[in-house]
């Protein structure tokens, strides 16, 4: 399985998990609430599903904080949650053809 | 009892100088001959001679098989005029009629001898014997004075054939295109076969020269003879408004209606059908006119159901019920997790209770997987008991073999059902195991305050919710996207035109259809709503990972009359066209009647009735379509009721029963009678007879022609 990296990033104050894919760096908020930048993930993350399963990595601190710990809880929720949707789409052939 | 056709002009051997050698015929060929014709009466009329040995011989030959008539052509001579007269007598008078010729004849030769009509009375009559003289067209022909002399010395006038109104007393169906009404004055018998299909058809079963004879001679009682042996019924219907009862006759064969507009003819045609229907014989009553062509094939669609399963198409009411209702799936929100943490380090003891922290298993893998198992299960169950059942495959294999089969089957089910139940297991171990840790997170968030910590991101609800989406999207696009094959059903001939067809095309709107000539099969729905929601999927199956799905969702539900799309057959559309040739054509007034017509003659039938055939048809199809399809279902014993103001139809087709209504200040009457009798007989109270031709000339559209009395079915015109 192909492992991204997950990185905790700081804008203007503000914490975001940043999702790694090859050419893309999805970005969920932490320190706020904004569903409609989450569903726009969610959405990128079933493309890329679509071409072969994959999961995160969060890059590890030094310094642990409250962002660190909820990232790392965040991660494997949707590690296993990736998981089970490739699985499905797989299973209702909605995967892309060519892999 | 069919139809049989009669010749009464052959000629069997030269005679004359000018005779051709192809009319000499040996006993074996004339039996052969005749007998592969559906001839059954022929008059041997050789020129000025009658040969008895001949005759006999060709008797003994035949044996039966068809009546053989004896006669003679006579060359007569009045003043300067020369014409040809057949003379035929009853078969029991062969040798007296030798015998008259020979005493005619003496010290002449065949093409020397010639007799005047005084002397073929005076030597002839005695015979009672058939004249037939060769008339207008038929050369030599006599002309009208000497077929009055004929007539005026002989002791039965009603045996002079001369023209059309006794050959319809005699009950002969009169053949066009031939030179001779009468026979074929045969040339050469190798074209014997082919010229006989134009011979005249006898109506009547006649079964002897004294029976013909009996015909000419109108009477009733052999008429009734030959008339009973056809089968018929007694009906009693009650056709009008005042529920009189009308007692008829009516004959597997031709039962014709006619009278004046306005004397019930139609009403007593209803009244009959409802009394067949009612027997459980199926008929209805053809109206000409009454329906159009696009009618009768449905251009309006109003009998179009088709079944989306017969061209492999799925309904997709699910799919279409799953987008239509589809909402969008929460997600848990960042907060919660910053809250849970922050709670968390607050309450050692909370934090004690690991249980509540464990993620929650997936239940979708195993609901699947166990659909999955049953499927199968239930599919390899009923392939077992197919294989038991078979004895076709039990015969193939061998007995060990065939157990072995039944052995592996039996093992695959009991495998698939500990897997089934496997599955089953797993799938409630999970939801139990998701419950309690639900329950525990409730619990302590209950009585410690504490935020619970979110079991799942949302990520999973959120993209099975988009993907059953896409599933469902994309079911429809691959559905509406099929072709249905258009149908083509024959409608008719129209000569040289070619076949009419009626082309059923059958399209599915799937957004980009485009034909304005389509309608749509459902009448409530609207061409744009139907096409609108085609784009609409195709746009929510383009848009299901955006942002945007849920606002095309909502603009689907949105359009017009979008519940009245259940299913993908509301998105049919159809388009029928008439076709010759591969090109779509448009049958006039009288083409359509005459397809129609047509088409309901052709569908077999024990009870046919017919409203006015003759409605927009011209003559010409009428004589060459139309009465001998109507002479072809009675030949082969269909009952016909017809109602009719053409003389073509009730006339030529010399009909067992003629049904005449008629209207006058004593109020309604009805006679019925028919051709052979000639007579129209008041059925109720006064028994009044009218004359059957003269009432047909008198009511019916073409009744003079039909007669024959500007000469045309002389054949030339």
């Amino acid at each position: 399985m192909v492992t991204h990296e997950a990185d905790i990033i700081k804008i203007d104050k503000e914490y975001f998990l940043a999702l790694n894919l090859q050419d893309n760096v999805l970005k969920i908020a932490i320190t706020q609430d904004i569903p409609k930048d989450v569903q726009n993930v969610f959405n990128e993350l079933i493309l890329s599903l679509k071409n072969g399963v994959f999961k995160f990595l969060l890059k590890e601190q030094e310094d642990a904080d409250i962002y660190y710990d909820i990232a790392k809880e965040y991660i494997s929720q949707l590690n296993l949650e990736l998981d089970n949707i490739y699985k499905e789409m797989n299973e209702y052939n909605l995967l892309d053809t060519d892999n | 009892m069919g139809y049989m056709k009669i010749d009464i002009h052959v000629h069997t051997k030269k005679t004359k100088q000018g005779d051709a050698t192809t009319r000499e015929i040996d006993a074996k060929k004339f039996h052969e001959i005749i007998s592969s014709t559906e001839v059954k009466i022929v008059a041997i009329t050789n020129h000025n001679v009658f040969d008895s040995t001949q005759y006999n011989e060709f008797v003994e030959a035949v044996g039966g098989a068809f009546q053989i008539w004896p006669g003679v052509e006579l060359d007569v001579l009045e003043g300067d005029r020369k014409g040809h007269l057949i003379v035929v007598v009853s078969p029991e008078q062969a040798n007296q009629l030798e015998e008259a010729i020979v005493k005619v004849s003496i010290d002449t030769s065949p093409d020397n001898f010639n007799i005047s009509i005084s002397k073929v009375i005076s030597n002839f009559d005695k015979l009672n014997p058939l004249y037939i003289a060769h008339y207008q067209q038929k050369k030599p022909h006599l002309l009208d004075e000497d077929i009055e002399q004929i007539i005026a010395s002989t002791s039965n006038k009603n045996r002079v054939l001369k023209e059309a109104t006794n050959a319809v007393s005699a009950g002969i169906f009169i053949s066009h295109g031939h030179a001779s009404i009468y026979g074929s004055d045969l040339q050469n018998w190798e074209k014997y076969q082919s010229i006989s299909k134009n011979l005249p058809d006898l109506r009547l079963p006649v079964e002897s020269f004294e029976q013909f004879c009996l015909l000419l001679d109108k009477d009733q009682k052999a008429i009734d003879t030959l008339l009973d042996k056809k089968s018929h019924e007694k009906i009693i219907i009650k056709p009008f408004k005042d529920d009189s009862p009308l007692k008829l006759i009516v004959y597997d064969d031709i039962n014709i209606f006619f009278g004046a507009k306005g004397t019930g003819k139609s009403d007593i045609l209803t009244a009959i059908a409802n009394y067949y229907s009612n027997k459980g014989i199926a008929c209805s009553k053809f109206e000409a006119g009454s329906d159009t062509l696009e009618e009768v094939y449905d251009f309006n669609g109003k009998n179009l159901k088709p079944d989306l399963n017969d061209y492999d198409i799925d309904y997709c009411s699910k799919e279409i019920e799953l987008i239509k209702n589809a909402q969008e799936v929460r997600i848990t929100s960042l907060s919660k997790y910053i809250n849970f943490h922050k709670g968390s380090q607050t309450n050692k003891k909370a934090n004690k209770i690991k249980i509540k922290d464990f993620l929650e298993v997936d239940t979708k893998n195993s609901e699947r997987q166990f659909k999955k198992i049953q499927t199968s299960d239930r599919k390899v169950k009923e392939f077992k008991e197919f294989i038991v059942q078979n004895t076709v495959i039990k015969g193939i294999l061998t007995e060990e073999k065939f157990d072995t089969l039944i052995l592996i089957l039996t093992e695959a089910i009991q495998g698939l059902e500990e897997k089934s139940f496997e599955e089953f297991s797993n799938g409630k171990t999970a939801h139990l195991f998701n419950g309690i840790i639900e329950k525990f997170k409730k619990e302590v968030s209950r009585k410690t305050g504490a935020p619970t910590k979110p079991s799942e991101t949302g990520f999973r609800k959120y993209a099975e919710n988009r993907i059953n989406i896409e599933i469902a999207a994309k079911t429809i696009t691959v559905n509406i996207n099929k072709k249905i094959k258009s149908t083509k059903d024959y409608v008719g001939n129209l000569d040289e035109k070619g076949d009419l067809y009626c082309k059923t095309e059958i399209a599915i709107q799937n957004g980009k259809f485009s034909d304005g000539k389509f309608k749509t099969i459902k009448k409530s729905i609207k061409k744009n709503t139907q096409k609108d929601f085609s784009k609409k999927i195709a746009n929510i199956r383009d848009k299901v990972y955006t942002h945007d799905l849920f606002e095309e969702i909502s603009e689907l539900n949105q359009l017009e009359d979008i519940d009245k799309i259940p299913t993908i057959l509301e998105l049919l559309m159809f388009n029928k066209i008439f076709t010759t040739k591969d090109s779509e054509y448009k049958p006039s007034t009288g083409e359509a009647s005459m397809i129609l017509l047509h088409k309901e003659l052709s569908e077999d039938k024990d009870v046919y009735i017919l409203d006015e055939p003759e409605k927009s048809l011209g003559n010409e199809y009428i004589n060459n379509v139309i009465v001998p399809l109507i002479k072809e279902k009675a030949k082969s014993g269909k009952k016909l009721f017809v109602a009719t103001h053409d003389a073509n139809i009730a006339v030529r087709t010399l009909p067992y029963n003629s049904v005449y209504r008629d209207h006058s200040q004593e109020g309604y009457k009805t006679y019925v009678g028919n051709p052979f009798s000639n007579n129209l007989v008041e059925i109720k109270g006064s028994q009044e007879k009218l004359d059957w031709k003269e009432v047909s000339m008198r009511t019916l559209e073409g009744g003079k022609e039909a007669f024959g009395e500007r000469g045309q079915i002389y054949g030339n015109p």
